[in-house]
C-alpha cells in the first residue's frame, strides 16, 4: 500500500512549501472564529508556523530534534525566493525560525512550479529507498497574471515516484465564494471529492492537478477529530482560517516513527 | 546492554535492553524501562516482580512515565511492608487505583521540568504545548507469589504466556491496544487495565515461559521464547541499523516446575 512509509532520521520526510506572496495576499478577508478577518498572508504565516511546531514536536526526541522531516519554503509573486535557502532538516528550520513574509507583486505561478521541480530532480535520486514520498503544498490566493499555466509542471511532478509512491500535491486556494456549498463545521467536512464543487475555474484547474488524500494521511486527520471521505483530494478553498489550518495540518501527516 | 541471565532457585531469567539508534545518536534517554526483582523460595516475599514500559513518544518526555509507573508498579507488586495487593478478581482494580493516585506527583514533576532557554523558539513552543498534554506510557507487569500469578498490562507492550512446547497458555489472551496508555494527566485513559490472574497450582504448572518485551523487538514477535540469546543480541544490533529502530526491552521468566 502507498504511502506508508514512516518519517524517520534515516528516511525523513522532503516537505516543499510553494506559497503565493503577490499583493492580493494582504486583503484583509480571512475570517476568523470570533468574526473578525485576517490578511490572508497572516494567516498563512500563522499557520505555516503551527505546522512548524507540529514538525518538531513530532520529531522530538526528550530535548532533541531527530531530523524526521526536510523542509523547503519557496515563496513567490513575479519571482521565487528560496527563504530557507535550500531544503533545511526540521532542525535547522526550528533554529531559523518561521519567516516573515510580506505580500510584494504579481503571480508567476509556473515559475513557483518550475522550481519545485527542480528541486524534486535533485532530490529524489538522493532519497533512501524507504523515505516516504514527498509533498508538495502549494497555496494561492489567485490565478496567476504571469507566466503560463502551471498544469502541465503539476503533472510532471506529480508522476515523479519513488516506492512508496508518486509526489503528492496539495493546492489551497483562499478567498471568497469558491465553493458551490459553504463549509458549515470544517470539522465535520468531507472534502473535495469533484472539481464541480468549486464554482471557480482556477480553483477547478488546481482541484485537477490535485492528488488524492492518501489513507494514513486521512487516518491520522480523522483521529484528530477530522471527517475527511475516502476519495478526496488534497485541495482546500476558501476563506476560513480554519479551513487554511486544516490544509496545513494536512502537510505534517506523513507517518513519523 | 546485550542479553543479561540470572537464576535464583527456580525461576531463570534473562533480560535485555537497548536505545534506539536515534536516542544513542543524540545522547537521549530511552523511552523504554525495564526493572524486575527476584526473591527466591521465601514465602514471605515474591518470587519475582517485573514492569516493562514504553513511555509515549508523542507525548512529553515519555521517559518520566515510563520510569515512575515503572517503579510504582514494582514497588506495588513487592509489596510495602509484607502487604500484597491480592491476585484476586480485584487485582485490576487495586492496581489501577494505585496507578491513579500517582498522577498528581508525576504532573508535579512534568511541571517543574525546566525547559532549557537556550532551545530554538519553535522548539520552546513545541515542548511547552507537549507538557501540557503530559508524558504517557504503556506497560506489562506481572508478580508470581507461591502458587499465583498475577498480570496486567495497558497499550501495546506485548506479553506472551507460554507452556514447554511454547504454545500459549490455556485461556491467556492477550490484544495489544495502542489507544490504552497511562497519563500523567488522566491517570488510565483509553480503556481499562487488562489482567490476568492464576491462583490454583495444576493452572500454574502449565505456565513455563513468560515474556514481556517492547515494540522495538516486534519484527521477531513469533521467534523470541525460541532464539538463542546470542540469536537476540544479533537481532537487537540488526535492527538499531534500521530506520525503524525502535527502543527495545526484553525480559524472560522461565519456571521449573519440576
Amino acid at each position: 500500500m502507498s504511502y506508508t512509509a514512516v518519517a524517520t532520521s534515516r528516511t525523513p520526510a522532503l516537505i516543499i512549501y510553494l506559497l503565493d506572496v503577490s499583493g492580493s495576499m494582504g486583503e484583509l478577508d480571512v475570517k476568523l472564529d470570533d468574526g473578525s478577518t485576517a490578511s490572508r498572508i497572516a494567516i498563512v504565516s500563522k499557520c505555516l508556523e503551527d505546522v512548524a511546531v507540529t514538525m518538531v514536536a513530532r520529531s522530538t526526541r526528550g530535548t532533541s530534534i531527530q531530523p524526521r522531516y526536510r523542509i523547503a519554503i519557496l515563496a513567490y509573486a513575479s519571482q521565487v525566493y528560496d527563504i530557507l535557502g535550500g531544503v533545511k532538516t526540521v532542525a535547522e528550520f526550528a533554529q531559523l525560525g518561521v519567516p516573515n513574509l510580506a505580500p510584494m507583486d504579481t503571480t508567476n505561478t509556473e515559475a513557483a512550479f518550475l522550481a519545485a521541480e527542480q528541486l524534486l530532480q535533485q532530490e529524489l535520486p538522493n532519497l533512501p529507498p524507504e523515505s516516504p514520498a514527498p509533498l508538495v503544498l502549494h497555496m494561492t490566493d489567485g490565478e496567476f497574471n504571469v507566466g503560463s499555466d502551471p498544469t502541465p509542471i503539476a503533472k510532471r511532478i506529480t508522476s515523479m515516484s519513488i516506492p512508496d509512491g508518486n509526489v503528492l500535491l496539495e493546492n489551497i486556494f483562499i478567498g471568497p465564494n469558491l465553493l458551490r456549498q459553504p463549509i458549515a463545521d470544517v470539522k465535520s467536512w468531507g472534502g473535495l471529492t469533484s472539481a464541480s464543487e468549486l464554482a471557480n475555474p482556477h480553483a477547478q484547474l488546481l482541484f485537477n492537478m490535485s492528488s488524492n488524500i492518501p489513507t494514513t494521511f486521512r487516518g491520522l486527520m480523522n483521529e484528530m477529530g477530522y471527517r475527511l471521505q475516502d476519495n478526496a483530494r488534497l485541495m482546500f478553498a476558501g476563506n476560513d482560517s480554519k479551513l487554511i489550518e486544516m490544509a496545513f495540518v494536512m502537510s505534517g501527516m506523513t507517518p513519523v516513527k | 546492554m546485550p542479553i543479561q541471565q540470572a537464576q535464583v532457585d527456580t525461576i531463570h531469567v534473562r533480560y535485555a535492553y537497548a536505545r534506539s539508534h536515534e536516542s544513542q545518536y543524540s545522547n537521549q534517554p530511552g523511552q523504554d524501562y525495564l526493572e524486575f526483582h527476584l526473591g527466591g523460595s521465601s514465602a514471605n516475599k515474591p518470587k519475582f516482580v517485573f514492569a516493562v514500559c514504553d513511555g509515549v513518544g508523542s507525548s512529553f518526555m515519555g521517559n518520566i512515565a515510563a520510569q515512575r509507573v515503572g517503579e510504582c508498579l514494582c514497588e506495588e507488586l513487592w509489596g510495602k511492608w509484607g502487604k500484597f495487593i491480592p491476585a484476586s478478581p480485584n487485582f485490576g482494580e487495586h492496581l489501577s487505583k494505585r496507578l491513579r493516585s500517582l498522577t498528581d506527583f508525576v504532573n508535579q514533576e512534568v511541571r517543574d521540568y525546566q525547559i532549557g532557554d537556550d532551545l530554538p523558539s519553535l522548539m520552546r513552543t513545541a515542548l511547552e504545548k507537549q507538557k501540557g498534554y503530559g508524558t504517557e506510557t504503556m506497560f506489562v507487569c506481572g508478580r508470581l507469589i507461591g502458587n499465583s500469578l498475577a498480570l496486567a498490562w495497558l497499550g501495546d507492550v506485548r506479553l506472551q504466556l507460554l507452556t514447554e512446547d511454547l504454545t500459549p497458555v490455556s485461556g491467556f489472551e492477550y490484544v495489544p491496544d495502542t489507544n490504552r496508555r497511562w497519563s500523567s494527566r488522566e491517570g488510565i485513559r483509553g480503556g481499562g487495565l487488562q489482567t490476568f490472574v492464576i491462583n490454583e497450582p495444576e493452572a500454574l504448572l502449565s505456565v513455563k515461559h513468560i515474556l514481556a518485551f517492547s515494540d522495538g523487538l516486534l519484527s521477531y514477535e513469533q521467534h523470541l521464547p525460541s532464539m538463542s540469546s546470542d540469536d537476540i543480541n544479533s537481532a537487537i544490533q540488526q535492527l538499531a541499523e534500521t530506520p525503524l529502530s525502535d527502543d527495545i526491552s526484553f525480559i524472560q521468566f522461565t519456571l521449573d516446575n519440576n
